[in-house]
């Protein structure tokens, strides 16, 4: 990370790395929270929801320049963190209802409309980088 | 400026979804079925099922009973007597104490209080001359989702002698539900179902085994979709790690059992307080065993557990544990 600091071109990895440990901090705590109030009815949904924005938005984005050699642009990296929230959004939900003990079919929306961003994301990323080889 | 407008107009859909699913998992009701009062007594002839509505059942089909003779609806005995004083140990339980008892004809009914595991549960024990009078309703009446009444509320709506929280179906999208031999759910979910027949039998069966259609030209009387299983053949048939349903801990359990044939135990522990702990999954699957039950099927517990008898909440039901108070549930089980 204090590698990339003193390149501009770091700067929206750098953002959306902070905005990530923050938000996996958040999602860690409400869970902790919840589950502490849920009479120790559990739900792995709930419990480990932190690990995706860990992940997916602070090792993977890290790890890209490195595997890629290229830092990701602002529009790919707030694709990506959409589809961040997305994930952790729906897994939240479905932790807590699972809680409760319920069910809801409308839950598939989260990953489908998380895997569809991710997917845009990564495209964009490849697309300008294509680009910038030629 | 328009990455933000996208991330802004996203983020409040996003929110806004969130919410609507949190409505329509918890708080919106939908109503599939308006009269739930109709009853397939045919179950009790071997009939084909008949959907026709039959409000009454005014004679019931004995099945194994002998003694039908008497149909007169009195109350035996309604002052608390107190039994024994032994406390429950992990093999025999033994009553602390008879809260209350109902006798006629055709049903016979004693509550008592047992202190197991530093937790307070509450035993039916249930004799009838037929299944018929083992009945189920649905809040108001209705078949959807999240219409919910207290089980008191229903038992008195349905003139129950006891009743108890059912397996609050509504809460899920699939799994059985026969209710009074009609079908109203068909799809099969991933939990066991307890199927109580014409006969006053109870089986434990896997839905992606047979459908429903199969179990009610079999007989069934009632199913249910909660589970698990506690009971199979006399055996515990959970492990103490084996803590299906999420819930890992001590906490207010209903459960029901067949101990002999139409002779039932309905069982409601209190749990979440300093009084009365709660019961894990194996714990109330060792309690029952000691009761002599051959088949147990966990229902609906936490808040839900409640169990009502002749008007009053016998057990202690609460959701945080600090207050005393009945949750809403979809269904009830009661004897009428």
């Amino acid at each position: 990370m204090i590698l990339f600091t003193s390149d501009k071109r770091a700067k929206p990895l750098i953002n959306s790395v902070y905005f990530n440990l923050g938000f996996a901090i958040f999602v860690a705590l409400f869970g902790a929270i919840y589950e502490m109030f849920s009479h120790e009815v559990y739900s792995y949904y709930m419990i480990y929801a932190f690990g995706i924005p860990l992940v997916l938005g602070v090792l993977c984005q890290v790890l890209t320049p490195v595997v890629f050699g290229k830092f990701p642009g602002s529009i790919e990296a707030v694709l990506w963190n959409l589809s961040i929230v997305t994930f952790t959004a729906g897994s939240l939900l479905k932790g807590i209802v699972d809680i409760y003990g319920s069910s809801n079919h409308k839950l598939i929306i989260y990953p489908v409309a998380g895997c569809i961003l991710a997917l845009l994301s990564v495209i964009v990323f490849l697309a300008k980088k294509a680009n910038s080889n030629y | 400026m328009k990455r933000h407008v996208f991330t802004i107009i996203y983020s409040v859909l996003l929110a806004a979804f969130t919410l609507y699913i949190i409505l329509d998992t918890f708080v919106i009701s939908r109503v599939y079925d308006q009269d739930t009062t109709q009853m397939n007594t045919g179950v009790f002839n071997n009939e084909a099922p008949d959907t026709a509505e039959d409000d009454s059942i005014s004679e019931p089909d004995v099945y194994m009973y002998e003694e039908t003779a008497a149909t007169a609806s009195t109350v035996v005995a309604t002052a608390p007597t107190v039994a024994t004083t032994a406390t429950a140990v992990a093999t025999t339980a033994t009553a602390d104490e008879e809260i209350d008892c109902y006798s006629d004809g055709n049903i016979s009914v004693t509550i008592e209080e047992y202190t197991y595991n530093d937790t307070r549960v509450y035993v039916a024990d249930v004799k009838l001359n037929s299944a018929e009078y083992l009945k189920t309703a649905f809040a108001d009446d209705a078949y959807g989702k999240n219409i919910k009444a207290t089980t008191s509320e229903m038992a008195e709506n349905n003139d129950a002698i006891l009743a108890i929280n059912g397996d609050n179906y509504g809460s899920q999208e699939s799994g059985y539900v026969i209710r009074n031999g009609i079908v109203y759910r068909d799809k099969a979910g991933k939990n066991d179902v307890l199927c109580i027949y014409a006969d006053g039998s109870m089986e434990i069966i896997d839905p992606d085994e047979i459908s429903t259609d199969e179990l009610v030209e079999r007989g069934v009387w009632q199913a249910f979709s909660f589970g698990p299983a506690l009971i199979e053949d006399g055996s515990v048939s959970v492990s103490e790690g084996d803590e299906v349903g999420k819930a890992k801990a001590s906490n207010p359990r209903t459960a029901v059992g067949i101990i002999d044939d139409l002779h039932y135990v309905f069982v409601v522990s209190d749990g979440r307080t300093e009084e009365s702990e709660g019961l894990s999954l194996y714990e109330l699957a060792e309690f029952m065993e000691s009761l002599g039950v051959t088949t147990a099927y966990n229902l609906d517990g936490g808040g839900s557990s409640t169990m009502v008898f002749q008007g009053t909440v016998i057990n202690n039901p609460t959701t945080t544990g600090r207050s005393v108070k009945e949750r809403e549930v979809n269904d009830i089980v009661y004897i009428g």
